[in-house]
């Protein structure tokens, strides 16, 4: 093996790594329709988001709602096949309930909704909304709170979401190596000529 | 002997200047007030100015998010909340709800905790503190906590509460294989000064 190939080797290895290491992006970002500004929302994990959204409860009788937008784009070669909400709030006495909406060229719409009594009640997180797949989705998500007696608490003031993306099918990793297979061959041709 | 000590020393050294505290994302309803942030070991503390409660501002709410990283000695196991402050002729309420996260890899919750109490005063000032510990369901080296606080003054009366700090102390795993580890090195390297 040439000396120029074993430089070229940990290159290659590099790359592949930034391939696997799961990062999506976001773009496009809105608060209640109006686009956000730096330091909020900060990023949840490498792959999700957190919004600060602090003015977002209701005490007593009501309703009110909050919409948040963005594009969530995968890294190149990869979809996105699942993701997860997790509000941080409480209710007592009301229901909160989140709309999300994933949109390129059909709209998938997956619902949350908790309903407390007269007890003050953490809003558990949902996990795992599969998604078909695509590299890149509009998201429309709205976040809902109705309170229904004079001592509700209804919050949703903090608001996360995060994305899981495919890792590369055998497919792709066998056309890789085939790839990495035919340059090596290039390169013994070349050295041996 | 001497050797033994500044081993020592390191390991302390370690310990108490690794935890950090970053991208703090801290966010309130009620103009003016702001916070300044202090972190101390395993603690790291918003101090809150202008944070008041009264008849004309009858709710006050804190969205609070940020980073934490433990180090390779030690992993965080629990948070304890304390939150104090003053109140004069009233009640104040608060309701909230502190998330914690490990975000390692693709976050997963370690900790969901209930904030719910109340703070009184009479006819001057009283000074209250509120205390809350959640343990983690796994040792976590890094993670986001995420804390929501509605403070309201409106279900109950109409007196004036100040909030005034709000503390949270990570509970630290001692990592017994790196102490292993050092233990059997400091032990050759005496055993090789014996030689």
């Amino acid at each position: 093996m040439s000396v120029r190939l074993i430089k070229f080797l940990p290159v290659l290895g590099l790359s592949l790594l930034g391939a696997i290491a799961p990062a999506a992006s976001f773009t496009n970002i809105f608060i209640d329709g109006v686009l956000a500004g730096p330091g909020n929302p900060t990023l949840f994990g490498s792959s999700g988001l957190t919004f600060s959204l602090p003015s977002h409860f209701l005490l007593g009788v009501g309703t009110k709602s909050l919409t948040l937008d963005y594009r969530v784009t995968a890294d190149p070669g990869k979809s996105l096949t699942a993701f997860s909400m997790f509000p941080t709030g409480v209710a007592r006495n009301g229901t909160v309930s989140i709309v999300n909406s994933h949109t390129n060229g059909s709209t998938q719409n997956d619902t949350y909704a908790f309903t407390a009594g007269n007890s003050l009640t953490t809003l558990p997180n949902s996990l795992n909304n599969g998604l078909n797949g695509m590299t890149q989705y509009d998201v429309h998500a709205v976040i809902n709170l109705v309170g229904a007696a004079t001592n509700s608490v209804n919050k949703v003031t903090i608001y996360s979401v995060s994305y899981t993306e495919s890792v590369p099918e055998p497919a792709s990793l066998a056309a890789i190596s085939l790839g990495l297979g035919a340059l090596v061959a290039r390169r013994r041709r070349n050295i041996k000529s | 002997m001497k050797l033994a000590v500044l081993s020592l020393a390191i390991v302390t050294c370690a310990i108490s200047s690794a935890q950090t505290f970053t991208n703090v994302s801290f966010s309130t309803t009620i103009p003016g007030a702001s916070a300044a942030f202090v972190s101390s070991g395993n603690s790291f503390t918003a101090n809150l100015t202008g944070f008041q409660i009264s008849a004309s501002q009858l709710t006050g709410d804190i969205a609070w998010i940020y980073d934490f990283n433990s180090n390779p000695v030690s992993a965080f196991n629990s948070v304890t909340i304390e939150i104090g402050g003053s109140t004069i002729n009233g009640v104040v309420d608060f309701f909230g709800n502190e998330k914690v996260f490990d975000t390692s890899g693709t976050p997963f919750q370690v900790a969901d905790g209930l904030v719910n109490g109340s703070g009184a005063g009479g006819g001057t000032f009283d000074d209250w503190v509120y205390t809350g510990t959640y343990t983690f369901s796994q040792p976590v080296t890094k993670g986001q906590v995420h804390k929501d606080i509605l403070f309201a003054d409106g279900f109950f009366g109409t007196g004036i509460s100040e909030v005034r700090y709000i503390k949270q102390t990570f509970g630290a795993v001692p990592e017994p294989a790196t102490m292993a580890a050092l233990g059997l090195g400091v032990a050759a390297l005496l055993r090789r000064r014996r030689r």
